[in-house]
């Protein structure tokens, strides 16, 4: 049996280059196959639409905005960061491939309280500065039109304090950047019964929904800046709705879940269910099974983000799949078994023709 | 490394089922794969870098000073320095002295005076330097076992001039470009989560955060040796160790020691 897996290290120099090259790539090839047909120069613009390296030539036309990711000499473009081109009008930027999260408003993402402080809290979001989140912004036990008092500055703590996760919404940017979010939604909150993962931010794959019922009684919440939370499904989870665990009807789940008429009776709902529970720190009763359940999910969504595939529901479903090959889950560690869940979810896609 | 209330008791309730699900489905006696490097610092005797799953990094570099025997006798010199660095940690700190001296000691005390030896008069003095890159979990396994690989693949000038010096006084000189492998066995550490009645193999970050004590272990010539002794794997929540438990984990390192050394040993 195997203990300890080891590997040789990567060769320094050029071989490195090259093997990444012919290795199955990084999903932004797969996502740019479109553009890249016939050659790499989009011919009306003479601009690369492939993705450039720190210092490489973008244009030598000065009629281009330069935007973030670049810097310039004389008349010529060059990027500053690894990473795809983006052309907003006449703005030229360099998206880059690795870096810390961009909040934008309406984003979707899971946070950690690092701080409280007065009528706010500090919450980790894998960004630049940490976002806040005001005291107004959250749902207190009560229900919605319950004022503020100034008891409920004095006890912030008892509601979130530091280290507590939470499923939020940027609610909007400040000057430098920053986020300030909000939880005022019965889908936000704190969140139990489940664990935690770190993933790159740029490979989400941006979506109308981020929070996701998977076939094993599992609900996912894949936070846009790469903060990933498994749980146990919550029991009275769209009760009316569906939480079928078959694998199409995640599918269905996926575009049905989240609807205006849905969100209309949440409201009504909010001040039966807005109580104390809702910043409960106490889990539920998990049995084995749904945590080794929680444990390949968990795996699999590590060797997504180890083959450098972009991340959705579909392809976490496919790869929890191609993960019961092992019925050892010690083994989806191992770089060969994560390299070959990477390549199944890719054959996958490319036999449905998607 | 701060975890919320819910996620530390989902992980505990996981870690002390029989047997314990850890947060990446090893089992009680896997461990994280690592990737390794090998002689790739030039200006080196040895050097070798390892790399975990969860990005921390550990490289050692091993050089060699020639040094009279009498100047060690008489303590002026030890015959292995180590000296450790972790970003995030002040040198003088009491994490890195700590780590300093239980390597400093295990090494002085198992590698082999012989190894070492020159002449009647002068003997080669080793110096290990431990630069760890990253670190998310207690680095002393890391440490260990990449100073391992860098030791067992450790040069040194081969001698050319007599081996008695002892009647005639005689400077030692040394091939232009041959040189000699070190030929010795060194000692590893292993480090063991505690957590109720489970005791798991080489605890990542959450682990030791939940965890309720931690030990290590170590292991030379295929037995277990000293120091045995518990460490602290986080701030706070720190349980006494029941007395079976040490045994069950000094019969866990019995059980895994070869194949590490077998495993290590084949790494290239």
């Amino acid at each position: 049996m195997d203990i300890i897996s080891i590997s040789k290290g990567a060769e320094y120099g050029h071989s490195n280059i090259e093997d990444d090259e012919y290795e199955y790539d990084s999903d932004i090839d797969v996502l740019m196959e479109d553009e890249q047909r016939g050659d790499d120069v989009d011919r009306d613009e003479k601009i690369k639409t492939s993705v450039v390296t720190p210092g490489e030539l973008v244009i030598d036309d000065p009629i281009w905005m330069r935007g973030h990711g670049t810097y310039f000499l004389g008349n010529e473009t060059f990027s500053s960061v690894a990473g795809t081109i983006s052309k907003v009008n006449r703005l030229l930027s360099v998206k880059p491939i690795r870096g810390r999260y961009e909040p934008e408003t309406g984003d979707h993402i899971v946070g950690r309280i690092t701080e409280v402080g007065q009528k706010r809290w500090k919450v980790d979001i894998g960004a630049q500065t940490d976002a806040v989140l005001m005291l107004g912004s959250v749902n207190l036990p009560g229900g919605v039109l319950r004022r503020k008092s100034e008891s409920d500055e004095l006890q912030m703590r008892s509601f979130l304090k530091e280290g507590d996760l939470l499923n939020c919404e940027v609610q909007s940017l400040f000057q430098d950047g920053s986020a300030s979010l909000h939880t005022r939604s019965l889908k936000y909150g704190k969140l139990r019964n489940g664990v935690f993962l770190k993933v790159p931010s740029s490979l989400i794959v941006r979506a109308k929904n981020h929070s996701h019922n998977l076939p094993g009684g599992i609900s996912v919440i894949i936070g846009v800046n790469g903060y990933i939370w498994i749980r146990k499904t919550p029991e009275d989870s769209n009760a009316g709705n569906s939480t079928n665990l078959s694998k199409n009807a995640a599918a269905i789940n996926t575009k049905g879940q989240y609807n205006v008429g849905n969100a209309s009776v949440s409201i009504t709902r909010l001040e039966e269910e807005s109580s104390w529970e809702i910043y409960s720190d106490v889990n539920d009763p998990i049995s084995r099974s749904l945590r080794d359940t929680i444990t390949r999910y968990s795996n699999s969504i590590k060797a997504l983000a180890f083959c450098e595939i972009g991340i959705s529901v579909d392809r976490i479903v496919s790869a929890y799949d191609a993960s019961m090959a092992q019925v050892d889950l010690g083994k989806l560690i191992d770089r060969e078994v994560m390299e070959s869940i990477g390549a199944e979810v890719i054959n996958g896609e490319k036999y449905r023709g998607q | 490394m701060t975890l919320s209330v819910a996620e530390s008791s989902y992980l505990y309730d996981s870690l002390q089922q029989s047997p314990p699900i850890r947060p990446d489905g090893r089992k009680i006696n896997q461990f994280r794969p690592i990737q390794t490097n090998i002689g790739f610092l030039e200006s080196t005797n040895g050097s070798a870098k390892i790399t975990l799953s969860d990005g921390s990094e550990c490289i050692v570099s091993i050089k060699s000073k020639v040094v009279e025997k009498a100047a060690i006798a008489s303590g002026r010199e030890n015959l292995i320095d180590v000296d450790v660095e972790v970003p995030g940690y002040r040198d003088d700190s009491a994490f890195i002295s700590n780590l300093i001296s239980t390597l400093q000691s295990i090494y002085t005390n198992y590698i082999s005076r012989e190894s070492l030896n020159l002449t009647s008069r002068f003997t080669y003095k080793l110096f290990i330097d431990v630069l760890v890159i990253a670190n998310y979990s207690y680095p002393l396994s890391l440490i260990s076992f990449t100073t391992y690989l860098a030791l067992k693949n450790t040069y040194l000038p081969k001698l050319i001039s007599s081996v008695d010096d002892k009647e005639i006084e005689e400077q030692p000189t040394f091939h232009d470009y041959e040189f000699n492998r070190l030929e010795i066995e060194v000692p590893i550490i292993f480090t063991i989560a505690v957590i109720n009645n489970n005791y798991i193999m080489d605890p990542n970050a959450q682990e030791m955060e939940v965890s309720d004590n931690g030990l290590i272990i170590s292991w030379y010539n295929r037995k277990v040796i000293t120091p045995i002794e518990t460490i602290k794997l986080n701030e706070g929540h720190v349980k006494a160790v029941k007395p079976e438990l040490i045994i069950n984990s000094i019969d866990l390192v019995k059980s895994l020691g070869d194949s590490v050394i077998e495993a290590l040993n084949k790494a290239e």
